[in-house]
């Protein structure tokens, strides 16, 4: 296992620090301005879609283990899909080729569910563990979007080569298609083939985004300010280095060239 | 509330051990000692240490971590050391030691959902065969198949016999060809994904239209034939170089250092249970 050295110990702290501190700042009522983010103002439109066409709806949390923060990330936006789906009387059926997954989502769709008072339209057959490898994951996944003719379709999370193997079938159907990704090799793919794309860090503040909860918001404004942190040890090391040379105080501080 | 507060009880302590474990140095700190290796032998190491040279026993608690470029320490055993190698030597903070054991529990949790696949597969299969469903005789293929792929992972190992050739049939002849198939679907997937994203509607495809254009002909043999005859900054190969090094690095940078902070953020937000929108109907 890899051991933190003292200045990753540091940046930790010193970013933890400044997310708690935005998240409590805005659970007194400082919150913070959110730009518009497209792809997941388009979410909202797409459940509209599927309900009007009578149809369901595909969620795909990527890829990932249920651990990895992008797989994490996507699993809030399934809480919203399934809460946004379950009031509108709609169906959403959750594909996924890991199985720890299959158990932690059939708990939120059927939470979103019973919380909307419609626990009759859960069906855990919804919650589809369907191979365990990507691609044939994403073969079934296609014969369900054909079978189903689901209307909408949600891809979030982390992805691999798959992503494409999964949106392409998708588009022929001609349903509304967003995709989140935290993976930036995969993004091009999601762009060309997807009506909607959430690029990166957006699929982290899809949560707060969408929820509009205080503790989100005051996370998303902690982020802003780590990375306003980050900038400043960039613009100082690149001026130092410049003006200095590559062993001066700050750079050895810092860490960098070791 | 009982069950939530539970869950996050238990999520914090998880997280809290390894936060533990990735920041707490691995050695107790002021009983461990930096320097270079002098020698090993069986019984003790030497360290050179400020000019003098110090010799450690080769205790059981003793752990060793030889000093990588990036400052991160690596683990290693005594017989992997080489003189001149910079180390520090001092008693475990016990920590990393339970770190198997930990990631094996997790493991074992992981196994047991593999179970609730399962459970779930029969689940839908059988209930496409009761209903009568479009394509229910798939359904009944996922049975055959799941019961064929038992007896055809009991040959997994065996050297020679039935099983070993029923494994190689199913594991080698049969899913990874399909595997394979499926995958060259790929290069189809994107002849259509790259029409569709080529096509210029809008200042933005225009601009990726043109960047592709160069970083493609930048990477054949024909882009240099081109633009042999132009200034060396004019030609092809060097504006893809400069495309992918220059300006595509400097996007990838800034996405990663947002990603990094959000992943910190979102890490915080479940390990403290104050991810609302996912497990927890409101805040505890």
């Amino acid at each position: 296992m890899e051991h933190a050295n003292l200045q990753i110990v540091v940046a930790i702290v010193l970013f933890s620090t400044l997310i708690l501190w935005r998240i409590f700042g805005a659970r007194r009522g400082k919150g913070g301005y959110v730009r518009r983010i497209p792809g997941l103002n388009e979410i909202d439109e797409a459940i509209g879609r599927a309900t009007e066409m009578g149809r369901p709806m595909i969620f795909h949390p990527g890829v990932g283990e249920v651990q990895n923060v992008g797989t994490l990330a996507a699993l809030g936006v399934l809480g919203y899909v399934a809460r946004k789906a379950a009031q509108m009387g709609s169906r959403v059926i959750v594909t996924t080729a890991i199985p720890v997954v299959v158990p932690v989502a059939e708990d939120i769709v059927k939470q979103a569910y019973t919380q909307a008072g419609r626990p009759d339209l859960f069906n855990a057959e919804d919650i589809r563990f369907l191979a365990a490898s990507g691609d044939q994951l994403a073969l079934a996944t296609a014969n369900v979007m054909q079978q189903e003719g689901t209307a909408a379709h949600f891809f979030f999370g982390m992805y691999d080569y798959t992503s494409l193997l999964l949106t392409e079938p998708g588009q022929r159907t001609g349903a509304i298609q967003i995709a989140g990704t935290d993976q930036y090799f995969q993004v091009p793919f999601f762009i060309a083939s997807c009506d909607y794309t959430v690029i990166g860090e957006e699929l982290y503040a899809a949560s707060a985004y969408l929820t509009r909860e205080p503790t989100m918001l005051g996370s998303l404004v902690g982020q802003d300010y780590a990375k306003m942190v980050v900038l400043a040890v960039i613009l100082v090391g690149a001026l130092s280095t410049t003006l200095l040379g590559s062993q001066n105080l700050f750079v050895q501080l810092i860490g960098a060239y070791r | 509330m009982t069950k939530r507060r539970l869950i996050a009880l238990v999520t914090f302590l998880a997280g809290l051990y390894y936060f533990l474990e990735f920041v707490v140095p691995p050695t107790v700190p002021w009983r461990t000692v930096r320097g270079e290796v002098a020698a090993v032998s069986e019984e003790a190491l030497t360290l050179r240490v400020d000019g003098q040279t110090q010799q450690i026993p080769l205790a059981r608690h003793l752990k060793i971590y030889r000093e990588r470029p990036t400052g991160a320490p690596e683990q290693v055993e005594p017989a992997q050391l080489r003189p001149g190698d910079r180390v520090s030597a001092g008693p475990t903070t016990y920590l990393s030691d339970w770190l198997t054991s930990v990631n094996n529990f997790f493991i074992v949790l992981g196994a047991m959902a593999w179970g609730m696949g399962l459970i779930s597969l029969v689940l839908v299969h059988s209930g496409n065969i009761r209903r009568r469903r479009p394509e229910w005789y798939g359904s009944v293929m996922f049975f055959l198949a799941v019961g064929g792929g038992v007896v055809a992972g009991l040959g997994y190992g065996v050297q020679s016999g039935w099983l070993r050739e029923a494994n190689d049939v199913v594991f080698n002849y049969l899913l990874r060809p399909m595997g394979s198939t499926v995958f060259s679907l790929l290069a189809f997937h994107i002849a259509t994904a790259s029409y569709r994203a080529f096509r210029i509607r809008s200042g933005e495809a225009a601009l990726m239209m043109a960047s592709a254009f160069v970083v493609m002909l930048g990477q054949i043999p024909i882009g240099l034939w081109l633009t042999h005859s132009l200034p060396p900054y004019m030609q092809l190969p060097v504006m893809a170089q400069w495309v992918l090094y220059i300006a595509n690095s400097a996007a990838v940078r800034g996405m990663w250092f947002g990603m990094m902070v959000g992943a910190i953020a979102v890490g915080l937000r479940f390990w403290l249970s104050l991810e609302r929108g996912a497990f927890f109907d409101r805040e505890l």
